[in-house]
């Protein structure tokens, strides 16, 4: 057996803990069934279902981020990472391991619901619970990444960063709902009308398997196997697909759709550039790690400690590109999700800026980067140019808001400026205070 | 068995290890020293592959561990400084799991079996570790860390907190564990424990490798010897000046420290001349050079 598995079923899994599980769940259906005139019926399985949601989702998200929090807290996270243990070993022994017990109730609930449920032909009934057990490994699978990511945070932090995420899978599943229930039309992807219940728990389960893979990736870079950041790309070309496959279309010109395409991904890898850059740590010294590699000719640890922001940032410099290429192209609509243009290459300087200034942060005192980021950004790009419009002041306002889409050359440029000042700051602080010369 | 060269790790705006070089000998037992702050831990941690050097390489057992880390983990034992055990588990079901988990085969109870007794815990193996004392805990520690046979053991301060009772069985372990062919790498303030056990030393200080040398050397080209005379120090201290391979000639009241170069024949000689010249000779002894000696020695070099 997995020993990492094994030894979270014996601090989990108890006797006294199975019994009393049993009692109090069936002492909860059997009152609830006491209030529904049909006797068991739809009251049942809907409490069933809200059990499973509850268990699994709420109480498991929470163990799933405990089982690494608790080897950071006790201090065996060192142990662990010197094991033979391979990643994949450790990720699924902690994620079904440290999990068991709400997987346990979980299970008994969806029985329970498969049993009771009125309405929904069997299969139907199956899709439900295998949606909804999809829907727990991604909300638990993402509590245990946030809780990967914290192992380099500061101890608030880390449990922060775990339930942040698990309320964000939840969240990711109420809009999986509120899709879901909307209407019954089907939904079209790449010209394809696919049924909508269908598509979404094919969604669900493809977001679910990623997460776990992201889990498994995190948890290779802290047992120290070698990563380089292609899963992670593949994850953006993933999404890019998924996202555009609701605006593509065979029946439409093929410059058009890659319009559309381009567009897409560059959505998708500007929000995962940030994403990666405010919510993983930032090694002050990773500039100083690369560029030593770099000068030595060691590409493979390069590649093996780069920051994957830089990765999703690339990609989002080629989609940026081939949307300012493609504003030479016919364009058959004015929507903007085909008309992006040379506003994409805007977007991409906009994100060297407001990382650069992410990093000024990072090298500098402040104990909330990230917060002081964004509120600097908000002050730049929003609370000044405001103010300046109101007084009708347009060279200030256009200085620190430029027009992006009706001017996008000239936003390019004072961007570019913004960009080149961020950086120069950084660059300066960098040696100052976390690489001096003297080192 | 271990070699460390050009190793360099930083901190934002400090280098905790600059240049580090050095190679530990199979089979030894090396006592690795040095001031608070001075990068004991970071190299411990180095050499584990738990962080990873700006530059520089570590080998262990030829195994590249910047390279190949996990691989090199096979090889290797690490008890931290503070170490972390799973309280609610008994101490069978710890070593048990360390065991597994670090691709322990074959007949894992007996291994266990084996540990516990080595590590005199066969009676508590059944006892949650939480309700463990400190010492028994450091036991379990390092039970975790060799029950897969590692070929080397480092140690982060494993003597910390415990009583004196505690730390001669570490010390008489360490001795035991050195027998039967592991080399080991510890750290620790107190010096004289390290001396019990240590074969080698170590020191560090601002991140730099200040001295490393065997402590247990045969036959030192120079031996110090402390001479303590009746009456008057000074014709024995002329005497002495105007010997060729007398070197460092102190004097603190009645006794008279100096080095000696030639062996055993030369202080015999010495030992002659000095009662010739009608030396009242007290007392003529070696100094020997502790470790606590040696390592203030270090410290007070220049940098």
């Amino acid at each position: 057996m997995n020993p990492e598995f094994q030894r979270n079923l014996w601090l989990e899994w108890s006797a006294h803990r199975v019994t009393l599980t049993c009692v109090v769940l069936a002492s909860v259906f059997v009152l609830v069934s006491l209030f529904d005139p049909n006797g068991v019926g739809n009251i049942v399985a809907n409490v069933a279902l809200l059990g499973f949601v509850t268990t699994t989702m709420v109480w498991g998200s929470h163990r799933a981020g405990d089982a690494m929090l608790d080897e950071l807290r006790d201090r065996t996270w060192d142990s662990q990472r010197m094991s033979a243990l391979n990643p994949w070993s450790m990720t699924w022994g902690k994620l079904f391991g440290a999990t068991v017990m709400p997987w346990f109730s979980g299970i008994i609930c969806v029985t329970v619901y498969g049993v009771a449920r009125f309405g929904p032909t069997v299969a139907e009934r199956g899709q439900i619970i295998a949606t909804f057990i999809a829907g727990a490994l991604l909300a638990q699978g993402l509590s245990l990444i946030g809780a990967l990511v914290g192992t380099r945070l500061e101890k608030q932090a880390r449990s922060t960063l775990a339930s942040w995420a698990a309320l964000g899978a939840i969240g990711l599943l109420l809009a999986y709902f509120s899709v879901y229930y909307r209407s019954n039309e089907a939904i079209t992807w790449f010209g394809i009308a696919t049924d909508r219940f269908h598509f979404l728990t094919l969604s669900v389960f493809g977001l679910a398997a990623w997460i776990v893979f992201g889990g498994y990736r995190l948890m290779c870079s802290e047992l120290a196997v070698a990563t380089r950041p292609w899963a992670w790309s593949l994850f953006i070309v993933y999404l890019t697909v998924y996202f555009a496959g609701g605006f593509v279309s065979p029946e439409l010109p093929v410059a058009r759709n890659a319009a559309v395409f381009a567009a897409a991904g560059l959505v998708v890898a500007i929000g995962a550039t940030y994403l990666a850059a405010f919510a993983l740590y930032r090694d002050p010294l990773t500039f100083r790690r690369l560029t030593t590699y770099a000068w030595a000719g060691h590409w493979r640890r390069f590649f093996e400690e780069m920051p994957i922001w830089m990765a999703s940032f690339a990609i989002a410099c080629v989609f940026a590109i081939v949307c300012a290429g493609l504003n030479f192209a016919p364009q058959y609509s004015s929507e903007r999700i085909e008309t992006v243009g040379f506003g994409g290459v805007v977007v991409v300087l906009y994100s060297v800026r407001n990382i650069g200034l992410l990093y000024l942060f990072t090298y500098g005192n402040s104990r909330r980067v990230e917060t002081s980021t964004v509120i600097c950004i908000a002050i730049i790009s929003w609370l000044l140019p405001s103010i300046a419009e109101s007084m009708d002041l347009t060279i200030i306002e256009w200085a620190l808001r430029p027009p992006l889409w009706e001017r996008p050359l000239l936003a390019a440029l004072i961007v570019g400026i913004h960009a080149a000042i961020v950086v120069a700051l950084c660059v300066r602080r960098y040696r100052e205070r976390i690489a001096p010369a003297s080192l | 068995m271990i070699d460390a060269e050009s190793l360099i790790f930083e901190y934002p705006g400090q280098r905790a290890l600059d240049d580090v070089s050095f190679s530990i000998p199979h089979n030894s037992v090396t006592a690795l020293v040095g001031p608070n702050g001075a990068g004991k831990t970071t190299l411990m941690r180095c050499l584990c592959g738990l962080e990873r050097p700006l530059a520089g390489t570590i080998r262990i057992d030829g195994i590249d561990v910047i390279d190949e880390p996990r691989l090199s983990h096979e090889r290797l034992g690490y008890l931290s400084d503070f170490f972390g055990l799973y309280d609610a588990l008994s101490v069978r079901r710890v070593l048990s799991y360390a065991a597994s988990a670090n691709g322990k085969t074959g007949d894992l109870r007996n291994a266990v079996d084996e540990t516990a007794a080595r590590l005199r815990l066969s009676d508590r193996l059944g006892q949650p570790v939480g309700e463990l004392s400190r010492g028994l805990r450091q036991r379990v520690a390092i039970g975790q860390a060799l029950i897969h046979d590692p070929g080397v053991l480092i140690l982060d301060e494993p003597a910390s907190g415990l009583d004196p009772e505690a730390r001669h069985d570490l010390a008489e372990l360490f001795r035991s564990l050195q027998k039967s062919g592991m080399t080991l790498l510890v750290s620790s303030h107190i010096l004289a424990e390290l001396e019990a056990y240590a074969t080698e030393m170590l020191v560090i200080r601002d991140g730099r490798i200040v001295e490393q040398r065997a402590l247990k050397e045969t036959a030192p080209a120079r031996r110090q010897l402390r001479i303590e005379v009746g009456g008057v120090a000074d014709n024995a201290v002329r005497m002495l000046n105007n010997q060729a391979d007398v070197h460092d000639v102190r004097v603190d009241r009645q006794r008279i420290f100096c080095e000696v170069s030639g062996g055993d024949a030369k202080q015999a000689q010495l030992l002659k001349d000095l009662v010739g010249a009608d030396v009242g000779v007290i007392n003529f002894s070696i100094v020997e050079r502790d470790l606590q000696q040696s390592y203030l020695d270090s410290m007070q070099k220049p940098r």
